[in-house]
This record gives C-alpha cells, sequence and structure tokens, in this order.
C-alpha cells in the first residue's frame, strides 16, 4: 500500500499550494505527497485551479467611465496649486523660448558684471567707494519714487474723499461714530454669512458617509 | 508635465489634492476595471455595476482629503466598493415583505394574488460568461459559489490582496475570511470536477 492514512488537512493542502507554510511544514506535506496519490491529485487540482483563477480578465466598464465619474466629482484646487499652475505656465515651452529667456537674463547680469569689472580696473576705484555710490544712487531714486506716488495719492479724488469723511467722523461725535462702527461690522458679519452658505458650504462638504477608519 | 504613469498612489493622490484633474482620471485610469469586475461577478447586472462602480469613485474621490495615507488607497477603495454593494443589496432585498403571500390567506389563489414576485434583473452564468465572450468554465463555476466566497476568492486570486486586507476590506475577521476561501475553493474544486480528464 503505497498511500498513508495520516492525510493532511484540506486547510493545511491549501496553504502548502498557496505557498504559505513556512519550510518546516513544506517538509512535512511534500513527504507525504511522495507516498499518497490522494493528496498529490488534490494539490494539482488546487494548483490548475489557482492558475485559472489568476488568470481571469477584468472586465471592462462602458466607454466614457472616467468622463461620467469626473462630471461628480468637484475638483478644488488649494490657492498654492493655483499659484504653481501659473507659475509653471510662465516657464517656457520650446527650447528657442528658454534659449531666448536665458539670453533675457543672462546679458544683463554679463553686462553689469562687465562694468563692474572695468571700474574696478580703474585706478581710484575701491569696493567701498563703489559701495557708497550705488547706494547713495539707489536710495536717491527710491526717495524720488515714494515723493511721486505720495503726491500722487494726496491728489488724488481718494485722499479728497477720506478727508471729508474725516470732517464728517469728527462732526457726529463719539455717539455717532460708535453707531456707524456698529452699522459696519453688522453689515460685514451679514456678507460674510451670505457668501459661505452660497459659495463655501457645498454639498460635498456636508457628506460624510465615505470615512472610512480601519 | 507630470508622466502620473509612473507614479505612486500615493504621489497620484498628494496631486489630487492639490486639485489636479489629471491625477483624479489616473486614479481612475488605474482601478476602473479591477473595482468593475469585482463588483459586477458579485451583482451580475452590468448596468447596476457600473451605476456602483461610478458611485464608489465619486465617494472616494470627492473624499480624497479625508483619506489616511498610512493605509494603501486600494484597501480604502475597495473597502468602500464592498460597503456600496452590500448596501444596496441590502435595500434591495426588504426583509418585511413575504413572499409566499399574506399569511391570512386562506386559498392557494388568495395566497398567489398576495404574494410578492422579485424580479431579478441579474444575468444568468450563461449570460454572464457569453455577454463578455469568454465563457470560461471558470467564471461561471465562480458565479455559483456563495457571493461572500465568491469576494473573498476574487480579492486573493485575482486582486492579490493578503488575507488582512481582505477582512479590512470586508469587515470580517481574520479566521472567518480564511474560512470563506478555504470552502471557496472546495466547492469550485467539485464544480469544475467534470473538467478532470
Amino acid at each position: 500500500m503505497s498511500e498513508t492514512l495520516n492525510h493532511p488537512e484540506h486547510e493545511r493542502l491549501q496553504a502548502y499550494a498557496a505557498k504559505e507554510l513556512d519550510g518546516g511544514d513544506t517538509a512535512v506535506i511534500e513527504a507525504h505527497l511522495t507516498t499518497c496519490a490522494r493528496c498529490r491529485v488534490e494539490v494539482e487540482e488546487l494548483h490548475s485551479l489557482f492558475v485559472m483563477l489568476s488568470s481571469l480578465a477584468y472586465h471592462a466598464p462602458a466607454a466614457g467611465f472616467a468622463d461620467r465619474v469626473m462630471a461628480r466629482v468637484q475638483v478644488r484646487q488649494p490657492w498654492f496649486a493655483r499659484a504653481a499652475d501659473w507659475l509653471a505656465g510662465l516657464a517656457p515651452k520650446s527650447t528657442r523660448a528658454w534659449a531666448l529667456t536665458t539670453a533675457m537674463v543672462a546679458l544683463p547680469a554679463v553686462a553689469t558684471t562687465g562694468l563692474v569689472w572695468w571700474l574696478m580696473s580703474r585706478p581710484g576705484v575701491t569696493v567701498q567707494g563703489l559701495w557708497v555710490i550705488s547706494s547713495e544712487f539707489a536710495a536717491r531714486v527710491l526717495s524720488g519714487a515714494w515723493s511721486w506716488v505720495w503726491s500722487y495719492v494726496a491728489g488724488s479724488a481718494l485722499a479728497s474723499w477720506a478727508a471729508g469723511a474725516a470732517e464728517v467722523v469728527a462732526s457726529v461725535g463719539r455717539g455717532g461714530l460708535g453707531l456707524g462702527v456698529v452699522m459696519f461690522a453688522t453689515l460685514t458679519a451679514a456678507s460674510v454669512w451670505i457668501l459661505y452658505q452660497n459659495l463655501f458650504r457645498t454639498e460635498a462638504r456636508r457628506t460624510d458617509y465615505a470615512s472610512f477608519v480601519f | 508635465m507630470v508622466d502620473y504613469a509612473q507614479l505612486s498612489d500615493q504621489d497620484v493622490i498628494r496631486q489630487a489634492r492639490d486639485g489636479r484633474e489629471s491625477a483624479f482620471r489616473e486614479l481612475i485610469r488605474r482601478y476602473e476595471r479591477p473595482l468593475f469586475s469585482v463588483i459586477y461577478r458579485m451583482i451580475r447586472d452590468r448596468e447596476l455595476a457600473e451605476d456602483l462602480a461610478q458611485d464608489t469613485f465619486i465617494k472616494v474621490l470627492n473624499n480624497i482629503d479625508k483619506y489616511d495615507p498610512g493605509y494603501k488607497f486600494s484597501s480604502w477603495l475597495f473597502k468602500i466598493a464592498h460597503n456600496t454593494t452590500v448596501d444596496h443589496i441590502r435595500k434591495k432585498t426588504p426583509k418585511t415583505l413575504s413572499l409566499d403571500g399574506s399569511p391570512h390567506a386562506r386559498t392557494q389563489e388568495q395566497a398567489e394574488a398576495t404574494s410578492f414576485t422579485a424580479v431579478d434583473h441579474a444575468e444568468t452564468p450563461e449570460q454572464f460568461t457569453s455577454s463578455r465572450e469568454v465563457g470560461t468554465e471558470i467564471e461561471a463555476a465562480l458565479l455559483e459559489i456563495r457571493p461572500e466566497y465568491r469576494e473573498a476568492i476574487m480579492l486573493w486570486h485575482i486582486e492579490g490582496r493578503p488575507y488582512e486586507e481582505i477582512a479590512q476590506i470586508m469587515d470580517l475577521p481574520l479566521g472567518t475570511v480564511k474560512t470563506y476561501i478555504h470552502r471557496g475553493r472546495n466547492e469550485l474544486r467539485k464544480r469544475l470536477e467534470h473538467l478532470r480528464c
């Protein structure tokens, strides 16, 4: 009689066929299989079942599945991603554009470096002297720009309106000012509430059915 | 330009959280077939399977911010698919309806008049296998075993999920999952006996 009567349990044979047993258990089963035709057949059947199952093809949904899903998915892009996309959009798209951009950045840099180099080679010019001249020049330019902006703002309609408003506030006194502040705060709160209800409190925000905790 | 096909699931999800639509589409591309296959083999109704797969993706993608990167994305996706499918099956079979008619019926005619006939839109194993023009014996045998065995077998053999993950997806104890897979394989072996030479 070639078969042994102590057949391994079906679970153990399945675990062997699925290569889930450790070395010791595998050796015990293999020793048994050398003498037991019945268990050998079972293992062979399991192997062919495993092959058939793993070779099953996927079914595909109908064409346009992704579009139908995306039509109901809200893609919310945070501000930093929008900014990154905007910057990425500014980047050159072709080799020529890259070459032009590089040239536009490199040429002023090369020209400035050349100018500094030439100035430094002149007799009597030092790094400290060059720094003082440059910083004085920059300060003069900035100061000129600021006084231009100030004179423009002070002479504008906005400045005259602000001055008028200040006079009105001074004339109504503390009580009127307090009433104005309360009205302004109420209007602001109401506006925020309306915006929150209509723009930010979307349907998707209220869904919690997909929350998942292992 | 980001080549999403080269990125891991976690990296694609990061892009999706940054609001990149292409990343959402990449997740759908990766999992539409495995997910649809599992649901279709569970309920054997192509149109319904597509609706449930669609609902699953919509829930998952609209809640991508809630995804915990400590777990596999595919486990989360299959878990939601499992819940969506099971919920649908539960809703479809009302528990309070008597299939045999009113308990107060005294005659056969009264019983028949008050009986509830559930219209089953599921495809037969033959329709199912011929509908995809493969008609394999294994596919037909798979449809004949209990749905819970079928799901566990599909997740282990076709999707290659470990037992622990299947237990999480199906919300079952580990031992139950192993038993389902063991019994499912035995049933399949019996149903495929005629293929033996």
